[in-house]
């Protein structure tokens, strides 16, 4: 049972979306928001929820799958060289099918959580999967070269 | 958020942390207000480590890095990379890096108070989750790193 609390983020979640004309659809039952591919709009699919195991804002994405232009060491060393220096969110690669995911999350653990916290979180999330999803879609069309990734995300070069 | 208002908000993060420090009883080894950084390192334990929590005033975040006292060979950095892409799949909050210039060991937990200060509950609970997943997999990580585990047998330790 969600609190009272939660119920208030979740519809912080749903009228920024709205206010950002973002497509989405509501999952009231487990608070989820999944906003949906809308062209060159939006050309992610992507999850914002309230996590109320871990008392957590989060956002999930799917927004990438390795394929033979980009192998799983390579997705791996970027992976790496974003996390150690992205403020917020991070990169995470399943090793075993090569699926690139974007998780950002923020504990709402004993806070009084304002709606222009959860604007300012989902403006950085959709910003950072924009930034990666262009990155990403040229790496794995072979456009653009794993240098080049690695460079763009702060990275020291490749290994 | 005006100049003024990110350093008050900057001090407040600071003061938080330093309430959830000694709450937990982490040992500071070095406490710099000045530079809004903690230096600290976890309890005695057979393999205690280092670890940061920084302000970061102009862009509201707070960050706690911890760093294993090992690292990985130049020739092993592609497989810690790897190492660290397996386990972070399956870490809620936080993320660890291999260092590409020296395979170095970090986990790192951002958090952001900008709109919004971070409450002591939630201070806590990012040090207790970084000193409690760094000690979950140091082991095998530094298994991994010496060459005594290959990738394949370093994948299935629970």
């Amino acid at each position: 049972m969600a609190s009272e609390k939660e119920l208030q983020l979740y519809e912080f979640i749903c009228e920024t979306l709205t206010e950002a004309q973002i497509v989405f659809i509501r999952d009231d039952r487990v608070l989820f928001a999944n906003c949906r591919k809308n062209g060159d709009k939006f050309p992610v699919s992507c999850v914002f929820a309230v996590n109320k195991t871990h008392e957590y804002l989060q956002c999930l994405s799917l927004f990438a799958v390795g394929n033979e232009y980009s192998c799983v060491n390579e997705l791996s060393v970027i992976a790496n060289a974003y996390n150690a220096r992205a403020p917020r969110g991070r990169i995470d690669i399943d090793i075993f099918s090569n699926m690139v995911h974007y998780r950002n999350v923020a504990c709402y653990k004993g806070r009084e959580i304002t709606k222009s916290f959860v604007s300012d979180f989902i403006e950085n999330a959709v910003t950072e999967l924009l930034k990666l999803d262009r990155l990403f879609s040229g790496y794995t069309k072979g456009e653009i070269d794993f240098e080049t990734v690695l460079t763009s995300l702060g990275g020291e070069g490749a290994v | 958020m005006e100049d003024n208002a990110k350093k008050e908000a900057a001090k407040r993060a600071f003061d938080t942390f330093d309430k959830a420090l000694s709450l937990t009883r982490y040992p500071v080894r070095r406490k710099q207000p000045d530079k809004l950084l903690f230096n600290c390192v976890t309890k005695e334990d057979l393999m205690p480590f280092a670890f940061y929590v920084s302000v970061d005033a102009s862009r509201c975040i707070v960050r706690c890095t911890g760093y294993l006292p090992f690292r990985f060979r130049e020739d092993m950095i592609v497989d810690g990379c790897k190492a660290a892409c397996f386990l972070n799949y399956n870490i809620f909050n936080g993320a660890f890096c291999v260092e590409l210039r020296n395979g170095y060991i970090s986990f790192v937990i951002n958090e952001s108070y900008e709109e919004c200060d971070i409450s002591l509950e939630a201070a806590i609970e990012m040090l207790n989750t970084l000193v409690a997943t760094m000690n979950l997999h140091k082991d095998k990580l530094l298994y991994l790193a010496r060459g005594s585990i290959t990738f394949d047998e370093f994948l299935e330790q629970k």
